[in-house]
């Protein structure tokens, strides 16, 4: 559990926030390039690696997106203060006293604050602003309109596995992935793999488009987050406890071949997984991946998660292990494109 | 030192860490230093409490959080202690003692439309320390617990950000001053006191013990908005008439030393005749105070004024 740890640890200390991944690119690509043949960004700053099979005709695409939901600078008003806009869907509640990272490493802080304070009613985002101690003159050097922020969210552990910290959607889903795919035994692989880290996925799935266009893969295997449980959500559906193990989700955007062989290596092999139902779309990469080329046939794993968009998100460690092992054992053969 | 003590755990009730940092600090020879059974930190030149008239009166403490119950499911409910500001609780990371935890916001996908327009409260919300059920929890909560805002400080352009920053800067200020006096006088004395967010029950046990202070000056942050600058002086509804003449000698300081400063309404009843001198507070009653570097400053030279002024021997 410990390397799953550091690989998550590592990965939500980078920002790369919809819009400006660029900015974590390469230390990404220097994770992947201790196991992938190639590594690549291209244009959109999609991330790509590439694993060779020997002999292997087919190409299986593991897709996580690896972007975050964050903040955009969209004013400096006169007194230094930073007007802002969300960056994908936020709950503005979280948002007031809430603190910020801006700029890049070692980033700056920044306090969310009303300008001015009431007593009853949630605060609009237009109600308020950041402040960063610096004044207007001081503030331009490092930050102006159009960049972007992030919560800050130190990566904190509770009990029992579980870990907290802004993020963890999806970074939680790139660590399974990179935590499958570092321990491949290459001459044993039935496809090649292309793993791709997409961009703007909070952003309408943009990255995916382009890059599963671009990987053309014969099937993909989609690795992302769903709602995990809490007090508050027992009575709501398609909410899974911590600890469920592996989510693998059924519906007509899906290929449920790729699914029931999921289940089928899940059940062989011992993984916990649960089975998420998704009648429309998925609200994830997969929906976008499967529509492209001729359709691509697609699968969807996801890993429960708790508080998703909000500096606090929590995920158990053990059921990206879940995930982590599923993904191992399917592109090892347990799935057939 | 400010970020050692911001950083420190003091909510009201548990001040120990705070005192312990207070109490290592002064190292002034020339005062005697003790406690009182609440805790007060009492620094004197002289052991015989009568002869005292002049006090500062320095709160150390801060709000937090209390375990109240906990879920069968495992999570902590609770109340908060002293001032909190409950927009400011959802999504916060805390410590107790032997947990980290986060108070619990609802995924935004989840929320209800009136969910998403109503503001929340400690009432309703919830503690998660990733605990599997209540007996899970309960290896490490008791019900009566503490917990303190996991915030880290920071000193960052013309301001200071961090916890308790409302009591901990006038700590920094007054151990760094009571540190240089040189001749004490033994009709003043300083108080490092307790328990001052919760109706200020420190301050009250303090007075009792000195059946002859004629000033009373309470230095704390001020809750303030951006446009207060300088020095704060606090005005209470029922100021007496002995209240408002030691606060027309301390505006006559300011004035005389080229301090500015604000007198500031405050929505506060405070059972003891008391002047309150400040800096201002912003963001008071949330996790994260921020105060400016520059008020801090001023803050400061008025109360080496002050002392000068009730013969207390700088270096």
């Amino acid at each position: 559990m410990d390397k799953i740890k550091n690989i998550l640890k590592k990965l939500t200390s980078l920002s790369g926030i919809s819009s400006a991944e660029y900015r974590v690119s390469k230390s990404v690509m220097s994770v992947l390039a201790e196991f992938c043949d190639k590594t690549n960004v291209d244009e959109f700053g999609n991330i790509y690696g590439y694993i060779y099979a020997n002999n292997a005709k087919k190409t299986i695409l593991l897709e996580a997106h690896i972007d975050r939901v964050g903040l955009m600078i969209t004013k400096i008003e006169d007194n230094g203060f930073l007007e802002f806009s969300p960056l994908g869907g936020t709950d503005t509640r979280i948002l007031p006293y809430s603190e910020v990272n801006i700029g890049n490493e070692p980033y700056k802080k920044g306090l969310i604050m009303p300008k001015k304070e009431k007593d009853s009613g949630v605060y609009e985002i237009s109600e308020l602003h950041i402040d960063t101690g610096y004044t207007n003159d001081e503030i331009k050097i490092f930050s102006k309109e159009g960049d972007v922020c992030f919560l800050n969210s130190e990566f904190i552990s509770l009990k029992n596995d579980v870990v907290s910290c802004g993020g963890l959607d999806n970074r939680a889903g790139v660590t399974a992935v990179i935590d499958a795919l570092s321990s491949i035994e290459k001459d044993k692989l039935k496809y090649n793999i292309v793993i791709l880290l997409s961009v703007r996925e909070e952003l309408g799935f943009c990255g995916a488009y382009k890059g599963a266009e671009t990987a053309r893969p014969d099937g993909a295997i989609v690795i992302d987050v769903t709602h995990g449980q809490t007090e508050n959500t027992k009575d709501i559906s398609g909410v899974f406890p911590l600890g469920s193990g592996a989510i693998i989700c059924r519906g007509p955007s899906l290929c449920d071949s790729y699914c029931q062989q999921l289940i089928s290596v899940a059940k062989e092999k011992g993984i916990s997984y649960d089975i998420e139902v998704a009648s429309a779309s998925s609200g994830t990469t997969s929906w976008a991946i499967s529509s492209l080329l001729d359709g691509i046939p697609s699968a969807l794993i996801s890993i429960p998660l708790r508080y998703m968009h909000t500096n606090v998100e929590a995920v158990d460690l053990k059921d990206i292990s879940e995930v982590s092992r599923l993904i191992y054992e399917a592109v090892n053969g347990g799935m057939v494109l | 030192m400010i970020k050692k003590l911001s950083e420190a755990w003091g909510i009201s009730g548990r001040e120990e860490e705070v005192l312990k940092i207070i109490t290592e600090s002064l190292t002034n020879k020339k005062f005697n230093f003790y406690k009182d059974r609440i805790g007060n930190l009492f620094v004197t030149p002289d052991k015989n409490l009568d002869y005292v008239k002049t006090v500062f009166v320095i709160p150390v403490d801060e709000s937090g959080i209390m375990a109240s119950d906990i879920t069968q499911g495992g999570y902590i409910k609770f109340q908060t202690i002293g001032q909190v500001n409950d927009s400011s609780l959802v999504s916060k990371r805390v410590k107790f003692a032997n947990a980290n935890g986060i108070i619990c916001p609802k995924a935004v996908h989840l929320l209800s439309d009136d969910e998403k327009n109503k503001k929340t409260d400690d009432e309703s919300l919830l503690i998660d320390i990733g605990a599997t059920d209540k007996n899970d929890a309960e290896k490490y909560i008791t019900k009566g617990d503490y917990a303190v805002f996991d915030i880290c400080f920071k000193e960052q352009g013309e301001k200071y950000f961090g916890k308790a920053l409302k009591s901990r800067v006038s700590v920094v200020a007054f151990i760094d001053l009571i540190n240089k006096i040189s001749n004490p006088n033994k009709n003043s004395a300083f108080v490092f006191s307790v328990q001052s967010q919760v109706r200020r029950r420190g301050l009250k046990v303090v007075l009792n013990q000195l059946p002859n202070a004629e000033k009373i000056i309470l230095a704390e942050g001020v809750p303030c908005e951006e446009n207060d600058k300088g020095v704060v002086l606090g005005v209470l509804k029922r100021d007496t008439e002995s209240i408002e003449k030691v606060r027309s000698d301390i505006e006559n300081a300011a004035v005389k030393n080229n301090i500015p400063y604000t007198k500031k309404l405050l929505n506060e009843e405070i059972d003891a005749p008391v002047n309150i001198i400040g800096y201002p507070v912003f963001c008071n009653g949330t996790p994260c105070n921020i105060v400016r570097k520059k008020d801090v400053e001023k803050f400061k030279k008025l109360i080496l004024c002050l002392m000068q002024r009730e013969v207390l021997f700088i270096d």
